[in-house]
């Protein structure tokens, strides 16, 4: 969701802000061997929402989820997690799940292994019973012993999925997510999203396809020129271009 | 001391998953065993000596034998982790890079330990070296030894571990950093067969000093290196 205009939205609406947000980012801007990516982005999204970003291959959608989950040092600006900088802040890693293009996984290691790893990573408690869950979650718990690379790309992106929301962070930040899915891996992953939403996740995600990001997010923004646009308002201005 | 035990925690479940890792998918230690054990033979059987001049030699140079079949290691150390962007998974979690650093350092150690179980007993049976007859000082020599060369090591193969012709230029660079050490441990180990412990003493402590400076130069500059 556009900064300037949920908070507006909210002071409309009579709501004060008593946390700061999940996550914000304050004049964004990332410069790639000498090309702008990002120019400037303002955004925030807040607790309970879905934010869908698409735009063109190249538009810089990875490279804006990369700034935001702290992997990516911005040129210039601010991203913050409930109003701090991840930078130099390992033990903020706890907030964020992050699922990117590549599947994270250790692929000689079986899918339990993998996500044993990241439960004791994150320091839980009982990291067994919750990957046994998370294995049941995304229904591979009937391979829980079979190595991560042996499994098709599909259900390699499930256990991707679920090792970057082992320790249930409040913060989702997934690229592609739909991407090696079949139609019922998109339909589970659909309404997997909807339910972290409704239990009060913020949720920020790439996609290409702009039905399921309307079908799936509260907001849908698209990365053009370095710059995020509301939806509707870049395909005003794709078909002026057209025109 | 909640942290210190949250801290060994985490450095052990990094190194369980690289040997795991290794378990699951053999790819550098039977090699660097195979290479060890090759070198020591060929070593042994090229030097013809008194058989007490032999063994001092050979004492000393098991520790090139050593250095060299571990090279093989260096390479996979942290390539193993651009797989699939794990490098990236690990930075997301929430340990700080002085655990990634000392768990690979363990590894490392690790590694050395496991050539050295393999050569030191061949070296006794093969050519008659009598490496445990000081078990004690033989030991610390050895703990010495492995924890500079596994700090260096780390180090350097983190260094160059982005880079495309990674395993040529680690070399170059592991070499001269590592040469200390591995002259140091040769000259313990033979003034140690010689029946000179003093000597032996020296280099140890200088071994010692090594590898404390190494192992906090890594602690220092490894964030340096990886943010680079």
């Amino acid at each position: 969701m556009l900064g300037s205009q949920s908070l507006s939205r909210r002071s409309a609406a009579g709501l004060l802000e008593t946390t700061p947000p999940p996550l914000e980012a304050r004049q964004l801007s990332r410069v790639l061997q000498g090309r702008p990516i990002l120019n400037r982005i303002d955004m925030t999204i807040a607790a309970g929402q879905i934010l869908a970003l698409t735009g063109l291959n190249g538009a810089g959608k990875t490279t804006l989820l990369r700034c935001l989950a702290g992997r990516l040092c911005p040129t210039t600006g601010d991203v913050l997690w409930y109003g701090n900088s991840p930078t130099r802040r390992p033990d903020l890693n706890r907030l964020v799940g992050f699922a990117g293009h590549e599947s994270f996984l250790y692929l000689e290691l079986t899918a339990m292994e993998n996500l044993l790893f990241a439960a004791r990573m994150h320091g839980l408690s009982d990291p067994q019973t919750t990957v046994n869950q998370m294995l049941a979650k995304v229904c591979l718990d009937k391979h829980a012993h079979q190595p991560a690379g042996h499994f098709a790309k599909g259900m390699r992106q499930r256990l991707s999925l679920a090792r970057a929301l082992v320790h249930d962070p409040p913060l989702v930040i997934f690229d592609e997510p739909f991407s090696s899915l079949d139609a019922p891996g998109r339909q589970w992953l659909e309404d997997w999203l909807k339910d972290l939403r409704t239990a009060g996740r913020a949720i920020i995600f790439t996609t290409h396809e702009a039905e399921q990001a309307q079908r799936v997010a509260n907001e849908t923004l698209d990365l053009r020129g370095g710059r995020l646009l509301p939806v509707s308002n870049s395909i005003a201005a794709s078909q002026m271009r057209a025109a | 001391m909640n942290s210190i035990t949250n801290f060994a925690r985490t450095c052990s479940w990094l190194v369980h998953k690289d040997l795991l890792r290794e378990l699951r998918a053999p790819r550098v230690w039977p090699t660097m065993l195979l290479l060890g054990m090759i070198l020591s033979l060929a070593v042994e059987m090229q030097i013809e000596l008194p058989r007490d001049q032999k063994q001092k030699v050979l004492g000393g140079l098991m520790w090139l034998v050593i250095f060299f079949a571990w090279t093989v290691v260096l390479n996979r150390l942290f390539a193993g982790e651009r797989d699939e962007s794990c490098w990236q998974a690990l930075l997301l979690y929430p340990v700080t890079l002085g655990m990634i650093y000392l768990a690979k350092l363990v590894v490392n150690f690790l590694a050395l330990a496991a050539i050295e179980a393999l050569l030191v007993p061949a070296l006794m049976i093969l050519a008659d070296v009598p490496l445990l007859a000081r078990a004690g000082p033989f030991l610390a020599i050895l703990v010495a030894a492995n924890l500079g060369l596994a700090a260096v090591g780390t180090l350097v193969s983190s260094l160059t571990s982005g880079l495309t012709r990674q395993a040529s230029l680690l070399v170059v660079l592991v070499l001269p950093l590592a040469s200390p050490v591995v002259i140091g441990a040769g000259q313990a180990t033979v003034a140690l067969l010689g029946g000179d412990p003093t000597s032996s003493f020296r280099w140890l402590q200088l071994l010692s000093v090594f590898a404390a400076v190494f192992v906090g130069l890594g602690l220092l500059l490894f964030e340096f290196i990886i943010e680079e």
